[in-house]
């Protein structure tokens, strides 16, 4: 079973005063395997701290699938946790 | 889900020491909450008659611990400054226990205070108690001051996210309660209208049932309205949570919960 996999995962956050909306994630895909590690490189403002506050459940994601050791971060954040 | 209740008391007695060493709390918060209400007291005693001055004991009693209690206000909203907000959410158990774990101790302050004050006043004033009394008086100082914790447990949560609210609604709710609850001014002094609200606010039956238990002493009115003073308690409490677990589906949609 995959630890870690996101399909198509997209978050919008509402923008601050004439900007409408900011996109944190577009589109990212990707699976890990348990016991890999892997990095997590990309300039500022790229989505590195966005993917890692949906990957622990403080975050709900705008569209996609992502779950964790199988369990769906938004349907079933207790079992994500635990 | 104990086990994070554990860790949010061994948190809340560090709050505690951190904020109070025994002489600041007996010469800064006691000596001050004794002298404040024996200055009101006094003005009974002015006014003359003995029940004036009896009426102003027993609710300076009930009223120093509650204000002593009322501290949790700020407790349940200390996980937001200090960055453990986020780790409680992600945490496999539920956040709400821990909140209570480490905000429980102020409640055990206003315990601690009410007792305190009732024995102050006793030598003072000289009020006799006999052990049912007593007995009684003292849960009616547990229950005022479980359910003004349970008061304060919803308030915290309410102003979580309005860092500037939290020490306006920590100083004003003390006086509202003090007002409101016939601490100082019987009930009946306020309009009808407003009957059904002070019967939900802390405080106010526990203080119906130490006033029986010092006078006619009608056990079982004194139950009724102890029972009451206890489901209040669960009604403010469970309000918090309510709000407490909407704040974090909130927060999760929002983005607004932030790893500090
Ligand atoms: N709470 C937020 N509200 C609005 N925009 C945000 C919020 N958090 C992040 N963003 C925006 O989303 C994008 C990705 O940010 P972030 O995930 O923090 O990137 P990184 O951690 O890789 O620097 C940035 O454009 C950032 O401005
Ligand atoms: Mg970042």
């Amino acid at each position: 079973m995959l630890a870690i996999d996101v399909q198509a995962l997209r978050r919008v956050y509402k923008g601050h005063g004439k900007q409408k909306e900011v996109v944190g994630l577009d589109g990212i895909s990707l699976q890990i395997g348990a016991g890999e590690i892997h990095g997590l490189l990309g300039p500022n403002g790229a989505g590195k701290t966005t993917l890692v506050k949906v990957l622990s459940t403080i975050l709900l994601p705008s569209a996609g699938q992502v779950s964790i050791l199988g369990h769906d971060v938004v349907q079933q954040p207790k079992k994500v946790r635990a | 889900m104990r086990h994070l209740f554990a860790v949010g008391w061994m948190l809340g007695v560090e709050d505690f020491k951190s904020f109070w060493n025994w002489r600041s709390w007996t010469f800064g918060w006691l000596l001050r909450i004794v002298t404040s209400g024996l200055s009101l007291v006094l003005v009974g005693k002015l006014l003359g008659s003995a029940a004036s001055l009896h009426y102003l004991l027993i609710g300076n009693i009930i009223i120093s611990g509650c204000i002593g209690a009322l501290f949790a206000v700020m407790a349940t909203t200390w996980n937001r400054l200090d960055g453990t907000y986020p780790l409680l959410v992600i945490a496999p158990a539920n956040l709400i226990p821990a909140v209570i774990g480490r905000s429980i101790v102020w409640m055990l302050q206003g315990i601690a205070t009410s007792v305190a004050v009732l024995l102050i006043y006793s030598l003072i004033f000289g009020l006799k108690f006999s052990a049912l009394q007593l007995a009684l008086a003292l849960l009616s100082i547990v229950l005022a001051n479980l359910s003004t914790y349970g008061f304060a447990f919803f308030l915290g949560a309410l102003v979580a996210r309005l860092p500037s609210m939290r020490s306006v609604v920590f100083n004003s709710t003390g006086s509202l309660l003090a007002a409101f609850c016939g601490a100082a001014v019987p009930i009946s002094f306020w309009p009808e209208a407003l009957g059904w609200l002070i019967k939900l606010l802390p405080s106010t039956h526990a203080l119906i049932a130490m006033r029986s238990a010092m006078a006619e002493l009608e056990v079982t009115r004194i139950a009724i309205e102890l029972g009451y003073e206890g489901l209040i308690a669960l009604l403010w409490a469970g309000l918090g949570a309510a709000i407490m677990t909407y704040m974090v589906n909130a927060g999760r949609a929002d983005g607004s919960i932030q790893f500090e």
